[in-house]
Order: structure tokens, then C-alpha cells, then sequence
């Protein structure tokens, strides 16, 4: 399953895309825990991790 | 398994075919400024599969064109100088390789992160006023040298593979140097000499994932930061993919914050649903 849907109207730059697929939301949720975690294991910081996760937050609301 | 020595790599680097000419062009007229629309179309027209490509590219619901763009002339004016040419360079490189076979090596997974990072080169690129073309070709073949470890010693690199497995949380590069003794990273750096890259733009692929904290080239942490980039955005779509290590000196080093991020990975992540879509990644 891809981690972003094809949308159905033409996106721009203004407004992200709002996908649509239902099974989108927990596969980002698992990848970005996944990820989190292994950036938490390995004790590294990397804010790039944190701005995803607000855009997707923001992609999501 | 023995262990791979850089004689036994170049040698198999020698015996690549050579890349179609009008991708090397293009790849060598990225940067170059005084190109001209009706140039880099000349170039692109040459090569029936990379203009139907970069016309696919320009007739995707991304651009929202109302009616079928069917001239490169015409895709100039959609996709603008820049992105013409980087689609029709990317076209060109993928093109030029097929899907290993053997090794495990996810073909299109492997593109589809190649041409993220190319996206968010150029997007970071333009966003500090670098060069925005050599960030994009920088990006592209970063990770060249797993192609060619996959597609040249095939069975080791399914070993590569098979320890990632076994080992969560171990990175790709890690697994190289345990399996093969080097990694991609520097099997890129002699691809990219063999293909009469500048030595500056060799090192950008060598260091990538081994960022000096005196590093002094931007185009070095660029590449570093654009590759980080795709794998936090998932570009490439599996799940066994990790983010690698930021290099934190790179991040200040560009004086980079989420104000600058934020839009170039929404931007970048855009381009490479349509470029991925028309390249059929």
C-alpha cells in the first residue's frame, strides 16, 4: 500500500492534497513510531522526524 | 564470503555500458546556465523515450493542464527549463539499468528514493540560493553504487540484505561494510569518476552518509540533509527503510529550521508523486 494516495483533484502548492485512501492513517502512523523508535534507539535527535510528523498532523486534520 | 576490494568493483564499473548519450548530455548541461530551452529540447527530442516521459510528466493532473500537451515546446512552458530537464534526466537514468535480479534489491523502491532525494536537493537548493541542477543530478545518483552492487555481485548483496533483516535498526551502509568491506557510498564516488564527474561531486556521493563535522562544501551537507529528507518522507515507499543519522553540523552549517523545511519536503513530496507517476516508479 503506497504511503500517499493519488488524489482526485489537481494538488498545488497552496493546499497540500488531502488523501483520501482510509488505510493511509496507520500505516503513517506505524512507519513514523517505527522510525521514532529507532531514532530514540540509536539515541540520535533528528529534527527533520519531527517536522513529518507536524505536516502529516497537519495533512490529517 | 570474501570481502570485496575496490580492483574487483572498478573493474565491474569499466564493464557498465556506457549511459545514452543524450542522458550524459543532459546530466552534463545540468548547471549549465546558458543552455537554452531549444537546446535542452534538441537534446531531449533525440531520445523518443525520454520526450514521451517529460510529455507525460506535463499532461499529469499535477500541472492541471485543461487541454493535451503534445510539444516539448509546449512542456518547456508547463514544466518550466528546470524541471524539463530534470525529468528528462531522470527518465534517461533510470532507462538506462534493469532490475537486478538475484540480489533482493527493490528496483523501483530504489528510484523512487533516488528521485526524492533529487527533489529535495533542488528544493533545498533553491531555497538557499545554491545550485539548484548539480543538487538535483547529486541527489539522482547518490545511492548509484547499490545498483551496481546489486546488479554486478547479485548473491553478496542478498547477504547485505539478509543481515538488514536480521538486524533492525542496522543501516544499509552498516550491513555493506559487514558483508561486502565497503559500501555504496564509495562504490558511487568511483561510478561518478568513471563518468567524468568533478572530483567535488565524487566526494558529495563518498561522504553521505559520513558527513566531516568541518565539512566546508554546502553541496556535501546538502546532499546529506536532501537524502535524510526522503527517507523521513518515506519516498521510497518500504517498510524495512530507515532514516539515517543527521548530521547536525550540516543542519546549522545551512541554518536550516522548519520554516525552510517544511515547505521544501511539502514541495518536493508533490513533484515526486508526479515524476514518480510519470516515470512509471
Amino acid at each position: 500500500m503506497p504511503l500517499l494516495a493519488t488524489v482526485d483533484r489537481p494538488p498545488c502548492a497552496a493546499s497540500p492534497p488531502v488523501l483520501q485512501d482510509e488505510a493511509r492513517e496507520p500505516r503513517i502512523q506505524a512507519r513514523l513510531e517505527h522510525l521514532f523508535r529507532h531514532s530514540l534507539q540509536a539515541g540520535r535527535v533528528n529534527p527533520l522526524l519531527h517536522i513529518v510528523l507536524r505536516l502529516r498532523l497537519k495533512e490529517g486534520a | 564470503m570474501n570481502l570485496l576490494t575496490t580492483p574487483q568493483v572498478l573493474a565491474e564499473i569499466r564493464d557498465l555500458p556506457a549511459l545514452p548519450a543524450a542522458v550524459m548530455e543532459l546530466m552534463l548541461s545540468l548547471g549549465d546556465g546558458d543552455a537554452s530551452a531549444e537546446q535542452i529540447a534538441e537534446k531531449i527530442s533525440r531520445d523518443q523515450a525520454l520526450a514521451a516521459k517529460a510529455l507525460r510528466l506535463a499532461n499529469s493532473p499535477f500541472y492541471g493542464m485543461p487541454r493535451k500537451v503534445s510539444s516539448l515546446a509546449e512542456a518547456t512552458s508547463v514544466l518550466g527549463l528546470r524541471m524539463l530537464r530534470s525529468v528528462a534526466t531522470a527518465a534517461g537514468l533510470t532507462g538506462a539499468f534493469t532490475s537486478p535480479t538475484g540480489s533482493g534489491l527493490d528496483f523501483r523502491a530504489f528510484w523512487r528514493h533516488s528521485i526524492g532525494t533529487a527533489l529535495c536537493a533542488q528544493e533545498l537548493a533553491s531555497a538557499l540560493d545554491l545550485d539548484a541542477d548539480t543538487a538535483f543530478t547529486l541527489g539522482l545518483v547518490h545511492d548509484i553504487g547499490r545498483l551496481l552492487l546489486a546488479s554486478r555481485f547479485p548473491l553478496r548483496y542478498a547477504e547485505v540484505l539478509k543481515l538488514q533483516a536480521k538486524q533492525p535498526g542496522m543501516l544499509t551502509h552498516e550491513a555493506e561494510q559487514a558483508v561486502l568491506g565497503l559500501d555504496h557510498a564509495a562504490v558511487g564516488g568511483l561510478i561518478a569518476g568513471h563518468w567524468r564527474f568533478a572530483p567535488a561531486f565524487a566526494q558529495a556521493i563518498v561522504m553521505h552518509h559520513a558527513l566531516h563535522d568541518d565539512n566546508a562544501d554546502p553541496a556535501l551537507d546538502l546532499v546529506h540533509v536532501a537524502d535524510n529528507m526522503a527517507h523521513a518522507l518515506d519516498l521510497s515507499q518500504l517498510d524495512a527503510d530507515l532514516v539515517p543519522p543527521l548530521s547536525l553540523a550540516a543542519w546549522s552549517r545551512l541554518r536550516l529550521d522548519e520554516a525552510v523545511c517544511a515547505p521544501v519536503m511539502q514541495r518536493a513530496e508533490m513533484q515526486h508523486r508526479a515524476v514518480c507517476e510519470a516515470l512509471g516508479m
